[in-house]
């Protein structure tokens, strides 16, 4: 049986081919998803990790657990003993462990150093399990825990040995922190250094003012043992484990979470105490709903490429039964029962299944390198590759995907298995409509279209309206699902309409159409066969179009977003000096207020000065090559603005320079009535103008000319309302408040020169335009070795590429990319199969025309009249709808990429590239399969075609 | 005695396909005379649907020469020769030959506009056409609703409607019953006698050969009798 | 037990539009062991009625038993063993004889494999061998000629050793040698395995070498012709290459059904110019029927 199908598909081997191509894709494409997933989630997260270790300054997966012991500590070593396990047990968190031990911590010990004074030096006693392997003694020798001569040997590092007035190799004695406690006599008998300071073992920061001591545990253990219990006091416990969290698994962050939780219980039933911490854990938390995000992102955007594929098996396959209509009359005149031919079609498809499930997986591993180099829509970089993990999950998801197309394709055989060698040659002729119409699955489509975009539109308003970022996971599945829908039913309607529209063609122009003309209209007109291909081309078009556009306005709208909230190319603070109010220049930390430096020494407070500011020009920094225009911008959050006795919080206020600032910022699309030049250009001629965004305007009723207070720190300032923006370069209208809640948020601006005019000059910003072909490096040196120096500076740039990182945009411009290419190369192909079958089909009809006394040339433009009226309206009812469908979901997309922070309001955009990339592909396939039509077809031996259909 | 409108000499058809080479006319000669209804009998494979694809131009011999008047179809090349089958001849073909999605009465349009045929008589006529022929009610349904005898005798009128000088016909009458083998049969005389047409056509019913003019016997791509 | 017993069938199919009466009541009977011919035109009926023989289609009404077998009452599932073996189908048209992706060995095979048949390979070459193409069991479709598919189609048909075997149109793509060739292996598998064989025809020389030919005209047996000098003898008197007509060895009888119906020949009613339907007058004289097409005329007085 198995040689016999074998056989069969060489046989039909185009059609397998096809088909084939088809599955691969499939098979590929759900293959890649998760292995995509994980490698840009690993990414993410231990990026994510190593960014909170330079947040934090410690180590992510760095577990600790400190325990104080005290008075109440009943058998304290069976409890150290039950930590201990605690801790190396793998039962709770399940990673590779870089190091780990245990310390005791004491510090009750000092003694004066200066009568006079009455400074003292304080000891903290440190037992480092595992010590001698990771110093160097770099003087004398180390500690001998076994002396027993009351003293107590102990080795220092160097800052202790420096600030110290102990003296090496002396004893020295320090007396309890406690007047009735016993004191105690130390030596120090050696120095040591960390062998590797980088060593994660050094990551319990031990180091105090006066350096660090290190003794034995024996001191310890005595003291955890001794009585009274009061000697516990002050003995604190450390166990910490340093875990490797480049081992965390992405898929297992739910387990280690669940670990970590289970460990502190367990630890807290042992002891009574849950000071632990696990390093890294909001990462871990965070990430978990990362990692939703992307999960449901690519899969959201995998469902229009499955329903394509879906759709040209669908057809492929049924073409192909089509064609093996008579072999299949022949096994039935045999005797072969619907099972056997049931059987052999299964067989088949497990084949050609089989083997995508073999060419598939390599496939899709070149699909996660393409989506993992996305960098835009059908934009690629050089990133370092991504890493390839071939999880189970990618295994079961090929082998699903392979399976539901093997019903796919058996769907044909096992429906269409009815008549017998007298029906093909009836059922040929017979009317067919497209099973859609009998079902009104067209309006069922365009319904379930219309109602998700309904709920996912009021959800958008809403979303815009309270500024929330609404990530409903089942809105996100509709939104690409629905545009596809939708361009099935308005397809499918399309469809109902047209055979009626080229009647109408047909029947105007009946008595002077020539006869391929004739003929080609006619049979449109009549015969709904063409309904397949033309739904598959609109299909394939929308979901092409829909693609790019989406992809177009995302990354268009993160761009500008990048741009429009930081505003020029970079934001950057020079480097205030402070002056006291004699014009000397003062040291120290600003206050809140702005107006005063605080002087300390060890934290402690010296003195506060009142200070001033000189202001800096944007003239000296233009003067730098790599600077083309620089504006002075001074902003404040959390401002109050008041009218009357109305006050309204939580404003933002910006001071600037109009014209420089004209010259400075980006240049982005506008989002006001005007273009922001004219607003500064206001500006300009009013120097008490301020502008205030629509939400102040609206909260407090505010009218053109009226005038407000708003309370900055360098003073009030009173302004009037000259104009009223929705957006504005720098502004974002919702942030996020000390409590981390997310509150709607307004904008005021005035002229820098109204602001310092009448009170103190504050700190600024400066925005900077760098000159053409400068890199941002190139500025950070320019401008810290500039008269300025600098404090800090944020560019655009980097934001941009931060952004662009983001792994769900990566993912979203991946996929979209893959769904665009694969709804063009799955047209070329169905497109392809389809005309050639259908036009070997007609040899007889054709042989009739030509034994008629058609001419060639005849032919040819019964030819060029199918194409057009077929592929050629089905391509402008494609783009046409997809059009149409893009506008209508595109803009729902703004669900899911409108961020609390954001500036600028989601935009549908398309760019006239993609369209014209799509035509054109599309007009090169017409070109190529219709030359091949052609030539098939005008080279028909005629009698042998008329002989043909003497069957 | 007629003019002879249509002639062969010597034509033999050769087909080579990949189990060999078969030989399906081997120095046929005939001639047809104007306004006779000419008729070539044999088995199946004897060479007559060959014979006939010669002789309407569908066809290259693999030698020997074909003649419409003085005209020799043979040497024309492939444009030629369909213009001239289009406007001179006409084809009854065996197998139902209609487009199937077009109604009887565009088909029989179809016919007169591949033949060059535009005046806006092509309805009146094709009508009249069809009812003459037994089809009045039927004309305005699509071909692949006739049944197989509605649609030959549409085939036949598509043949004839656009006045040409030959016909050809292969088994025409095969899928008709008796009555309407007659009936077609007394269209055929006719026309041969009203328009002058000539009738050349393959035939395995005997009651056909009785009033043919003519008859040849092919056999294993020979002519029974020898040419003429 | 006759092998077929077809009595008064009828056959009506019915589309959304026409109606079309194939078989008006047709009445044949065919013995085992007999070859037999069936000739008429197409739309006479005679495709329907190798159809329904060959299971392939479901008589309306009347009376048909095939190898015992009630066609009407048949279901579905009995359908599909009866086309696996009792009958073996011979088509014209090649293409559906054989697949073309398997070798002539391999679709000898194939039936085989549907009955389940034990040893397949073994009978294979034996049914080649019997139609003389052994040496070609290798081949496939297209690499065999015309008449040598026609033969690999016998075997096929044979494979399951079918009590009925039914050829439509055997020898019609086919010259006149490889069609005597054809014929000779029916004859063979007629007379020594008394395989029960019924082939529809065109051909009037296959027709006039089988014993019994009956034409069917219009859905109904209308005549039967019966062999009048027995074949051998017929070759022994006259050279092969020579065309015989068929009155001179065969006579032609008119079917009598159940209800004392019969066909007249179309040729009469041609030549009286009767038109049908219509009437005629039946009258007795003495061991004869005489058909009138008007009233006698009064002897006068």
């Amino acid at each position: 049986m198995l040689r016999v199908v074998i056989r069969r598909l060489t046989g039909n081997r185009w059609k397998a081919i096809s088909l084939l191509a088809g599955l691969v894709l499939a098979v590929a494409i759900a293959f890649c998803i998760p292995v995509y997933a994980n490698g840009i989630l690993q990414r993410v997260f231990q990026k994510n990790m190593a960014e909170s270790q330079l947040k934090t300054g410690i180590m992510p997966g760095y577990l600790t657990f400190e325990y104080q012991m005290s008075s109440r500590t009943k058998d304290s070593a069976a409890m150290v003993s039950t930590v201990e396990n605690l801790f190396a047990s793998k039962e709770h968190i399940d990673l590779p462990v870089l190091t780990g031990g245990r310390i005791y911590r004491f510090e009750m010990f000092d003694r004066v150093i200066d009568p006079r004074t009455k400074r003292y030096e304080r000891l903290v006693f440190n037992y480092v399990e595992n010590l001698e392997e990771h110093v160097n003694v770099t003087v004398g020798r180390m500690y001998d825990p076994n002396r027993d001569d009351g003293v107590l040997e102990v080795v220092a590092n160097k800052k202790f040995l420096v600030r110290s007035k102990v003296v090496m190799n002396e004893i020295t004695e320090f007396d309890s922190m406690f007047p009735d406690e016993e004191g105690i006599k130390i030596m120090v008998v050696g120095m040591v250094e960390p062998k590797d300071n980088h060593d994660p073992f050094w990551h319990m920061n031990l180091d105090t003012s006066l350096g660090t001591i290190y003794c034995g545990k024996e001191y310890f253990e005595r003291r955890i043992a001794a009585e009274p219990p009061f000697s516990r006091h002050f003995t604190v416990s450390f166990w910490y484990r340093a875990y490797d969290y480049m081992a965390i698994d992405t898929d297992n962050v739910d387990l280690l979470i669940e670990g970590i939780s289970s460990q502190r219980r367990a630890i807290l039933n042992a002891t009574g105490t849950d000071k632990i911490t696990f390093s890294g854990e909001s990462v871990l938390a965070e990430f978990q709903t990362l990692r939703r995000q992307v999960m449901v992102n690519l899969y959201m955007l995998v469902v229009p490429i499955f329903i394509i594929l879906g759709y040209y098996v669908i057809m492929v396959a049924n073409l192909k039964l089509q064609s093996e209509q008579s072999e299949i009359a022949l096994l039935k005149s045999r005797g072969a029962g619907r099972r056997h031919i049931i059987r052999l079609y299964g067989i088949e498809s497990l084949l050609l299944a089989g083997t995508a499930l073999l060419a598939g997986p390599p496939l899709g591993l070149v699909i996660v390198r393409m989506i993992g180099a996305s960098n835009g829509f059908l934009t690629f970089v050089n990133r370092t590759a991504l890493p390839l993990v071939v999880k189970p999950v990618a295994v079961i998801m090929a082998i699903s995907a392979a399976l539901l197309f093997v019903v796919i394709m058996m769907l044909p055989a096992v429906l269409g298995i009815g008549g017998n060698i007298l029906d093909t040659k009836r059922k040929k002729n017979r009317l067919k409509r497209p099973f859609w119409q009998r079902y009104f699955l067209d309006f069922l489509f365009l319904g379930l279209a219309a109602y998700s975009f309904y709920s996912m539109e009021m959800t958008r308003r809403l979303a815009q309206a309270t500024g929330l970022a609404a990530t409903t996971q089942n809105t996100d599945f509709l939104l690409y699902g629905a545009s596809t829908l939708f361009a099935l039913g308005a397809g499918m309607l399309f469809l109902r309409i047209y055979p009626y529209i080229v009647w109408a063609i047909f029947a105007v122009g009946r008595q002077i159409w020539p006869a391929g003309i004739y003929a080609s209209l006619n049979r449109i007109a009549r015969n709904r066969d063409y309904s397949g291909v033309m739904l598959f081309l609109i299909l394939t078009l929308s979901v092409g179009l829909f693609s790019a556009d989406a992809a177009h306005s995302i990354n268009t709208h993160i761009e500008n977003n990048v741009y429009y909230s930081v505003g020029a190319d970079a934001q950057y603070m020079p480097r205030w000096k402070h002056y006291d109010y004699n014009g000397k220049e003062v040291f120290g930390r600003l206050d809140e207020t702005g107006g005063k430096v605080i002087m300390e020494d060890e934290g402690v407070v010296i003195q506060s000065v009142q200070v001033r500011f000189y202001e800096l020009f944007p003239e000296a920094l233009i003067k730098l090559p790599e600077v083309e225009s620089a504006a002075r911008v001074y902003s404040q959050s959390s401002v109050n603005v008041r009218l009357g006795s109305y006050i309204d919080r939580d404003n933002f206020f910006m001071a600037i320079d109009p014209y420089e600032f004209g010259k400075t910022i980006s240049p982005v699309w506008d989002q006001n009535a005007y273009h922001i030049n004219e607003y500064l250009n206001s500006m300009m001629s009013y120097p008490e103008g301020v502008i205030v965004s629509r939400g102040l305007m609206d909260a407090m009723r505010l009218k053109i000319g009226d005038e407000i207070n708003i309370a900055t720190m360098p003073g009030i300032l009173k302004g009037k309302v000259i104009a009223v923006v929705d957006s504005w370069p720098g502004y974002s209208s919702f942030t996020v408040n000390s409590k981390g809640k997310v509150i709607p948020q307004d904008l005021v601006v005035a002229n820098m020169g109204a602001l310092f005019a009448e009170n103190p000059v504050r700190p600024y910003h400066f925005w900077i335009r760098k000159a053409d072909g400068v890199s941002d490096i190139e500025l950070y040196e320019a401008l810290k070795n500039s008269d300025f120096g600098l404090t800090s500076i944020s560019s655009a740039a980097d934001r941009m590429i931060g952004e662009k990182n983001d792994p769900v945009l990566q993912g979203t411009n991946g996929m979209l990319s893959v769904a665009f290419l694969v709804s063009v190369a799955i047209c070329a192909m169905g497109f392809m199969i389809y005309w050639i079958i259908s036009i070997k089909s007609r040899t007889l009809q054709f042989g009739i025309s030509r034994a008629l006394g058609m001419r060639k040339g005849g032919i040819l433009s019964m030819l060029v009249a199918e194409q057009l009226l077929v592929s050629g309206m089905a391509t402008v009812a494609g783009v046409f709808i997809g059009k149409l469908g893009s506008l209508f979901f595109v803009p729902l997309l703004a669900l899911q990429y409108s961020l609390p922070d954001q500036t600028v309001a989601f935009r549908m955009l398309s760019s006239s590239k993609d369209l014209l990339t799509v035509l054109a592909i599309m007009v090169g396939m017409l070109l190529v399969c219709f030359t091949i039509l052609s030539v098939m077809a005008i080279h028909l031996k005629i009698d042998r075609a008329v002989k043909l259909g003497e069957e | 005695m007629e003019p002879v409108i249509l002639r062969t000499e010597g034509v033999t058809r050769i087909f080579r396909s990949g189990a060999g080479e078969v030989r399906a006319l081997n120095n046929v000669s005939i001639s047809v005379p104007q306004r006779s209804l000419t008729v070539l009998r044999g088995p199946s494979g004897s060479g007559k649907t060959t014979l006939l694809n010669i002789l309407g131009g569908l066809d290259l011999p693999t030698s020997g020469r074909a003649f419409f008047q003085d005209m020799e179809i043979t040497a024309l090349s492939e444009g030629q020769r369909d213009r001239l089958r289009g406007k001179e001849m006409g084809f009854v073909f065996q197998s139902v030959a209609l487009m199937p999605d077009m109604t009887a009465l565009e088909n029989v349009e179809y016919g007169l506009r591949i033949a060059g045929m535009f005046s806006s008589n092509n309805r009146k006529m094709a009508e009249k056409s069809l009812k003459e022929i037994g089809l009045g009610k039927r004309m305005r349904h699509a071909a692949y609703e006739l049944s197989g005898g509605e649609q030959q005798r549409v085939a036949i009128v598509r043949g004839y409607a656009h006045n040409p000088k030959i016909l050809f016909a292969d088994e025409p009458t095969a899928e008709l019953d008796t009555a309407m083998g007659i009936q077609v049969l007394n269209i055929f005389k006719r026309l041969i006698s009203e328009q002058g047409l000539t009738i050349v056509m393959t035939t395995h019913d005997p009651n056909i050969l009785e009033l043919a003019d003519r008859v040849y016997t092919l056999s294993d791509g020979g002519l029974v009798d020898g040419n003429d | 037990m006759a092998m077929i017993e077809c009595e008064n069938l009828v056959k009506i199919y019915k589309t959304s539009e026409i109606e079309v009466i194939a078989l008006q009541g047709l009445d044949l009977t065919v013995e085992k062991g007999e070859m037999m011919a069936m000739i008429g035109k197409s739309g006479s009926g005679k495709s329907t009625l190798l159809n329904i023989l060959g299971g392939l289609d479901v008589p309306t009404a009347g009376r048909l038993f095939v190898d015992g077998r009630d066609m009407l009452k048949m279901k579905p599932k009995d359908r599909v063993i009866y086309k696996r073996e009792t009958v073996g189908f011979v088509w014209q048209n090649n293409a559906r004889n054989l697949l073309p992706y398997l070798t002539a060995e391999e679709n000898v095979i194939q039936p085989m494999v549907l009955s389940g048949r034990k040893d397949k390979r073994r009978r294979a070459g034996e049914l080649l061998e019997m139609v003389g193409l052994y040496n070609r069991r290798k081949n496939r479709l297209d690499q065999l000629s015309g008449g040598e598919q026609q033969r690999v189609a016998i075997a096929i048909a044979l494979a399951n050793e079918p009590a009925l075997l039914l050829a439509d149109e055997p020898t019609g793509s086919v010259d006149s040698k490889t069609a005597d060739l054809i014929f000779d292996i029916f004859r063979d598998l007629n007379r020594q395995l008394n395989q029960t064989i019924v082939i529809v025809t065109h051909d009037n020389r296959l027709s006039s070498k089988v014993d019994r030919v009956v034409n069917i005209r219009d859905g109904r047996t209308s005549s039967e012709f019966i062999r009048r000098i027995s074949y051998s003898d017929e070759l022994a008197a006259l050279q092969q290459q020579q065309q015989i007509l068929r009155d001179k060895t065969h006579t032609e009888w008119l079917v009598l059904d159940r209800a004392g119906r019969l066909q007249l020949p179309q040729e009469y009613l041609d030549s009286l110019s009767i038109s049908v339907p219509g009437r005629m007058l039946s009258v007795l004289e003495g061991e004869k029927i005489v058909l009138l097409t008007e009233e006698p005329a009064k002897i006068s007085e």
